[in-house]
């Protein structure tokens, strides 16, 4: 056997196993990130679902209610949300356009995930609370 | 020259493998406490969708009732998981921002600590009679 092979088939065997090993650990991670994102996205969908409401609450108890478009934010503990909510108000028909959008740190790098909704209906009755009609919940 | 190898030959190859079990271990190690923190959060995700829930059928159907603001997820099986939900009125209380916390109380003292895994749900609900 020449001097230096073992050493040289040594050095080819753990390259590869670095290589598989790395595959590994970043296949691994990955999956942990699509984890982290669903969560994420989750909370930004309720932040979605919790803006509409706004709107709905114009149509349930506004008798003239108009349309508008409001944005804010929500900050917690290791929570960072905005959202935007848009009423369109076409009497006694209405449309609402809400979207939830929360920032999370993975790994040191920021991601932001959003989600959207559209909402579509009429509106009942003579008082408030009047009575709604949802004809279309869709997450956009 | 003699067959086998030689001292200098083993011991670069044990440095090399030394090198590299101990930087695999470690990233292993990594991997494996994100692994165990992202189960505790998406489990505590799930709890506390399912709590958010719970509150909202119940103050859809009666606006002023009571519902436990703390608590455990037993009925589960989960006693170490527990949940903490406040509500903020907006709009002169038609409107409520309602926040549930959940957390994998390891340590058992009712309180979030902060290497506990915990998760977020805030959502607003808007009473509708």
């Amino acid at each position: 056997m020449r001097r230096g092979q073992i050493l040289i088939a040594v050095i080819f065997i753990f390259a590869i196993l670095s290589l598989i090993m790395g595959g590994l650990i970043a296949f691994w991670e990955d999956s942990l990130r699509s984890v982290e994102a669903q969560k994420t996205e989750k909370q930004a969908l309720y932040l979605a679902e919790g803006s509409a409401e706004i709107a709905v609450y114009s149509v349930i108890w506004l008798s003239s209610p108009a349309s508008f478009t409001r944005s804010g934010s929500i900050s917690d503990t290791n929570f960072l949300g905005k959202y935007t909510v848009s009423l369109i108000w076409y009497s006694p028909t209405f449309e609402i356009i809400s979207t939830g959008e929360v920032e999370v740190v993975y790994t040191g790098e920021v991601y932001t995930y959003r989600r959207s909704l559209r909402l579509q209906g009429s509106r009942f009755g003579d008082t408030s609370p009047y009575t709604i009609n949802i004809t279309l919940w869709r997450e956009e | 020259m003699r067959k086998g190898f030689s001292l200098i030959e083993v011991l670069v190859s044990i440095l090399i493998l030394g090198v590299f079990m101990a930087s695999f271990g470690v990233g292993l190690s990594h991997i494996l406490i994100a692994d165990e923190i992202e189960k505790a959060e998406s489990r505590a995700i799930n709890f506390a969708e399912k709590k958010l829930e719970e509150y909202r059928t119940a103050v859809l159907s009666n606006w002023y009732t009571s519902f436990p603001l703390s608590g455990n997820f037993s009925s589960e099986g989960w006693t170490s998981y527990i949940y903490s939900l406040s509500v903020n009125s907006l709009n002169l209380g038609d409107l409520r921002q309602v926040k549930v916390m959940v957390w994998n109380d390891e340590n058992n003292n009712n309180t979030c600590d902060n290497f506990e895994s915990k998760s977020i749900l805030i959502t607003i609900i808007s009473r509708r009679k």
